[in-house]
């Protein structure tokens, strides 16, 4: 059996968990191009079991096309969206989307750096993104709720504090304007649904977070 | 599109997340540390750092401090220790932090997917691109070692440039003489007008000592060189001396505004004042006999008489300057002697005949001898640096698109000829690199370098080393993404100040964006791992420096003084050094100690060398081609600089776009009265070329013969700001920038150089941006706003017209008869 379903028939599985590693998932779309090792794990059964669900539709191309071409085409429009896109606003960072100076380097990025260095982590030397980049916020949140319930000992409510908290200060003040703008301009459906997914996800977060509050 | 989320639909897309947060190499950005250990708990203020870098907004290089929080620029200023930036930046220089951190930027290596120009791209990593552009240069390298092709088919062209000779180790190295640049597009004929007459290409007058300034074509409360430190000395001579300020040029620009007179001279002539200046000044007896029969290769006596052919009357005729002016302005010039001084820059210089007009400006101060006197015309303040060795001897091959043989006066080149030199095939190009050069959108007649860069059997590797996706870069192959100026190694030295020289560095002042290097570590990179990792194409060897920081260390270490004063790490600490401090006294007679720099150590009024290619030695006026002939409605079309803006890298950054966003045709209220032309029409400009579409400022403040458009916007490409092309998609227009949304304007410009054709000057390869004959009349009916029509035929013949004002053309010989090719001979090159 495989691991992921392994996990998900387990248990002993926690919630934070799962919400982890929907963090992890959405912030590797974001963070760089689909490449072979994703796909691998964008085709399994499971996983697309998991989209058909979700009502996507790009993994019928997942499925029908070669893969050099596919991971070419989502390279290419990875680039127009995220890398090059000048004379259009879908830089994935929290400063150019949000922030008052509409500019890399803001305030937001060293606010996010502050808030991840409080509770502990520290970005990677290897990494070329600024703190504030979508990618690197999700998967911060993804940390916060693996850590979770158990992390140095701490209660449970005080790492979800802390998700509501940044989720509230930094991932609410942009997500939805920036996904629908990633949504009106994405070309290939892999881009434009993850984008309606990671909306719906954090959405959700928000009304989860905020009802356990006080639990 | 909204969907909505059950907490089971969520464990279910968990279990793909989970396997990929278990797979492991799957890209992750953090570690987790000990809670707290890395929180920097210290106040914002505590955390602050302060690192000194040099601007490179322009060309001015002032010194800079880069107030830095979280390893975030927040606040760029000037640095207090500099000589010459004295604790100021302009305008341009503090929005630096503007280009730093543009989200339009490149942030990593991109290589093209679709076809050239369509806009498809795909990162590489760094590895890729250098192989790829390795393997091409390797196909041409080999193939010149079995005679079938020439190293010179490597091209590498360079528009800001500071690569301080790295150019041509690296282009040496390679055995390419194809080095390009921008000059002959920037200031080249002032640079051809001085060097042969007393050796250095620039002059620095003594401004804060003066009591007369005569400027020529130089914008220096805005833009020309040294803006920010002169301007400075200027207000200073101004007010401590109650220094005069009188003014040429053709348009109202600020420093026509604050100075006591303005001309608004026809474009082209100030050689003829100068000239005419020289002859009253001479007549009155006012010249300083002694320091020409001295201090020149021109008796007085002689000069005197040569000069009677130029009286005011005359210039007055050819320039609308009045007669009396000329005579008052040139006795009140010579009276102030020795503290007078002029100063030029692209005004006089960026015409056919502007090496002559350099020449005959520069006169004005050898007749009064004010040369190298407290508050006079001094010779430039400067260092010179040694390389690590061992240096690369130059390529045995001339390569004809650096040394066009039609012009072997013109030593900063003719690179604006270069798209039809191609076109001619007059020599092959495999591999073109350019670095901050935006050939289709700098280039007088533009089109056909977008044509020569869509060109793929023409141009069939194009690679793009750059920070943003300008107009060239949007048609390269390959994008290597540069550093900018605030982010990588380099050595800075400019006469900007009379009292020290100086030498400055830039230093990254943060970690460097994305994946960016600098021009330095790509090469490096490039040919020591990759190009020639094994050194057995000899390249290797002139690249064992270790790091980019080392080797700018050893420059600057190699100028005498610096490492007493605490060496490389003194530099990074402060930013710059100069044998003497801030505010110093300067030291003038400098030719007393060495003389000047030319052959005989004298002021060469009589220029051998020019004789030599059948060109008038002495202080001499050309009339410009283009001039001669024009009809009644005809007008000259002319460029400027506005304050804030650059010419083609400042269109997107907010601060400045805030301010100057657009570029109406400037055009004189009466002629605009005569023409039914109100401000904000559209109004249509036809040159010789084709036409364009633009929108009319109506002013009192220019020659009613000549119109201005600034050359800094009508982009594109490049970015958000200078194309605004968001606005015209309202799906995108929904955005969460906030700032952004304050955008209040639509209108981006429209770019001139599209009409403009090339014209050329024989001896210094300057294009005459200045010259352009235009007719304006109101749009016509269907006329739209930014349209443009340029006939490629014309533009080709544009060219070939100015080729016959070469010294080897039909028309050079037929103005100069018994000159030219036939008395020095056609060299021609590869
Ligand atoms: S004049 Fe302005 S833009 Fe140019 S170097 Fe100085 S501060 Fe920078």
């Amino acid at each position: 059996m495989d691991e992921s379903v392994m996990i998900m028939d387990s248990s002993s599985i926690g919630e934070a968990k799962a919400r982890g590693n929907v963090y992890s998932l959405l912030s590797r779309v974001f963070m760089r191009e689909v490449d072979k090792q994703f796909l691998d794990i964008l085709k399994k059964r499971e996983s697309i079991d998991a989209f058909r669900d979700h009502g996507f539709t790009f993994f019928e191309d997942l499925l029908s096309r070669r893969e050099g071409d596919l991971i070419d085409e989502l390279a290419v429009e990875f680039a127009s969206l995220f890398l090059i896109s000048p004379g259009r606003l879908l830089s994935p960072y929290e400063s150019v989307q949000a922030g008052k100076e509409g500019q890399l380097g803001g305030e937001a990025s060293s606010k996010t750096l502050f808030f991840y260095k409080k509770a502990g982590f520290t970005i990677h030397e290897r990494i070329s993104l600024l703190p504030d980049h979508f990618a690197i916020e999700l998967e911060f949140m993804g940390h916060l709720c693996e850590r979770g319930d158990a992390a140095n000992g701490a209660p449970a409510s005080n790492s979800r504090e802390l998700q509501a908290r940044f989720i509230k200060l930094h991932l609410a003040n942009w997500y939805r304007p920036f996904l629908n703008r990633v949504e009106a301009a994405a070309g290939h459906p892999f881009y434009r649904e993850f984008s309606i997914f990671t909306k719906g996800f954090l959405d959700s977060e928000i009304g989860y977070l905020e009802s356990a509050k006080g639990e | 599109m909204n969907i909505k989320f059950s907490r089971r639909d969520i464990l279910k897309m968990g279990a793909v997340g989970a396997t990929a947060a278990m797979t492991p190499g799957l890209l992750k950005a953090m570690e987790l540390q000990e809670a707290g250990k890395g929180a920097d708990l210290r106040t914002a203020a505590e955390r602050t750092q302060v690192v000194p870098y040099t601007c490179l907004q322009c060309n001015i290089e002032d010194g800079g401090l880069a107030y830095i929080e979280d390893g975030r620029v927040v606040k760029l200023e000037g640095n207090p220790k500099h000589p010459a930036t004295r604790g100021k930046l302009c305008g341009k220089g503090a929005a630096g932090i503007n280009g730093l951190y543009d989200p339009d930027r490149i942030l990593y290596p991109m290589r093209r997917v679709g076809k050239r120009g369509e806009g498809k791209w795909k990162r590489v990593s760094w590895d890729e691109a250098y192989k790829e552009l390795a393997s091409r240069m390797a196909e041409v390298l080999d193939r010149a070692k079995e005679g079938k092709g020439s190293p010179n088919e490597i091209a590498l062209h360079i528009g800001r440039n500071r690569w301080f000779g790295f150019d041509n180790r690296f282009m040496n190295a390679l055995g390419s003489d194809t080095r390009l640049n921008h000059t002959s597009i920037c200031e080249s004929s002032k640079k051809i007008g001085m060097q042969p007459t007393w050796g250095p290409d620039i002059e620095t007058p003594d401004f804060a000592n003066t009591k007369y300034m005569l400027i020529f074509g130089a914008n220096i409360y805005e833009a020309s060189y040294f803006h920010n430190p002169y301007v400075q000395r200027v207000v200073e001579g101004r007010v401590g001396n109650h220094a005069k300020l009188v003014y040429f040029d053709p348009r109202m620009s600020n420093t026509a505004g604050k100075a006591d007179e303005w001309y608004p001279i026809f474009p082209g002539t100030d050689g003829a004042v100068a000239l005419a200046m020289c002859n009253v000044i001479m007549k009155e007896g006012l010249h300083n006999k002694e320091f020409i029969d001295k201090w020149t290769n021109y008796p007085s006596d002689k000069l005197a008489k040569y000069l009677e052919q130029f009286t005011p009357e005359w210039a007055e005729k050819i320039s609308n300057v009045p007669a009396n002016d000329i005579k008052r302005i040139a006795v009140e010039f010579a009276l102030a002697a020795p503290r007078c001084t002029t100063y030029t820059y692209r005004g006089p210089a960026k015409h056919t005949n502007g090496s002559y007009s350099e020449k005959c400006t520069m006169m004005l101060n050898v007749v009064v001898g004010n040369i190298e006197q407290k508050g006079g015309y001094c010779l430039p303040r400067g260092f010179g640096y040694k390389h690590p060795q061992p240096e690369p001897p130059a390529p045995k091959e001339k390569s004809e698109l650096a040394h066009p043989h039609e012009y072997p006066l013109a030593e900063h080149k003719v690179s604006h000829h270069v798209a039809y030199m191609i076109k001619e095939g007059r020599q092959k190009v495999s591999v073109y690199m350019r670095h901050y050069f935006n050939g289709n959108y700098s280039m007088p007649d533009s089109n056909t370098w977008t044509d020569l860069y869509m060109d793929e059997e023409l141009i069939p590797f194009h690679v793009s080393m750059d920070t943003f996706m300008g107009e060239a870069t949007a048609l390269s192959d390959l994008i290597l993404p540069e550093t900018t100026y605030l982010e990588r190694f380099d050595i800075e030295n400019m006469p900007s100040s009379i009292e020290t020289p100086w030498v400055g560095i830039r230093q990254p002042v943060i970690k460097p964006l994305g994946e960016v290097k600098s021009y330095r570590d790509i090469v490096l990179e490039l040919v020591t791992k990759h190009l020639d990792s094994d050194g057995a194409r000899g390249i290797k060897k002139y690249f064992e420096y270790g790091t980019t920081e080392n080797y700018i260390k050893f420059m600057a270490e190699s100028v005498p003084g610096v490492k007493e004063a605490g060496g490389w790490e003194y530099l990074k600490k402060n930013g710059v050094w100069s044998p003497k401090p801030v505010d110093s006294e300067p030291d003038y007679n400098l030719h007393k100690k060495d003389g000047f720099g030319t052959h005989d150590k004298k002021i060469n009024i009589y220029v051998e060398e020019w004789a030599k290619y059948g060109f008038n030695p002495l202080p001499h006026y050309e009339p410009i081609p283009a001039h001669e002939n024009m009809k009644e409605d005809d007008l000259v079309l002319i460029t400027f600089k506005w304050n804030i803006h650059v010419q083609s890298r400042t269109a997107n950054q907010k601060y400045l776009a805030d301010i100057i966003h657009n570029n109406p045709m400037w055009i004189n209220a009466k002629l605009a009265e005569k023409k039914g032309i109100k401000t904000g029409d559209l109004v249509r400009v036809t040159s010789k070329i084709g036409y364009l579409v633009t929108k009319a400022f109506v002013t009192e403040g220019i020659n009613p013969k000549v119109v201005a458009i600034s050359n800094s916007f009508g982009h594109w490409e490049y970015g958000r700001l200078a194309t605004l092309k968001l606005k015209e998609k309202p799906e995108w227009a929904e955005s969460g920038d906030t700032d952004f949304e304050q955008v209040f304007w639509k209108d981006t410009g429209m770019h001139p150089n599209y009409i403009i054709p090339v014209s050329t000057d024989p001896i210094g390869g300057s294009e005459g941006w200045y010259d352009t004959v235009v007719t304006v009349e109101k749009a016509q009916p269907g006329d739209k706003y930014k349209d443009y029509k340029v006939d490629k035929d014309a533009a080709v013949k544009a060219y070939q017209e100015t080729l016959s004002y070469s010294y080897v053309g039909p028309n050079f010989r037929r103005r100069a008869p018994g000159k030219g090719e036939a008395k020095a001979g056609a060299k021609k090159g590869h």
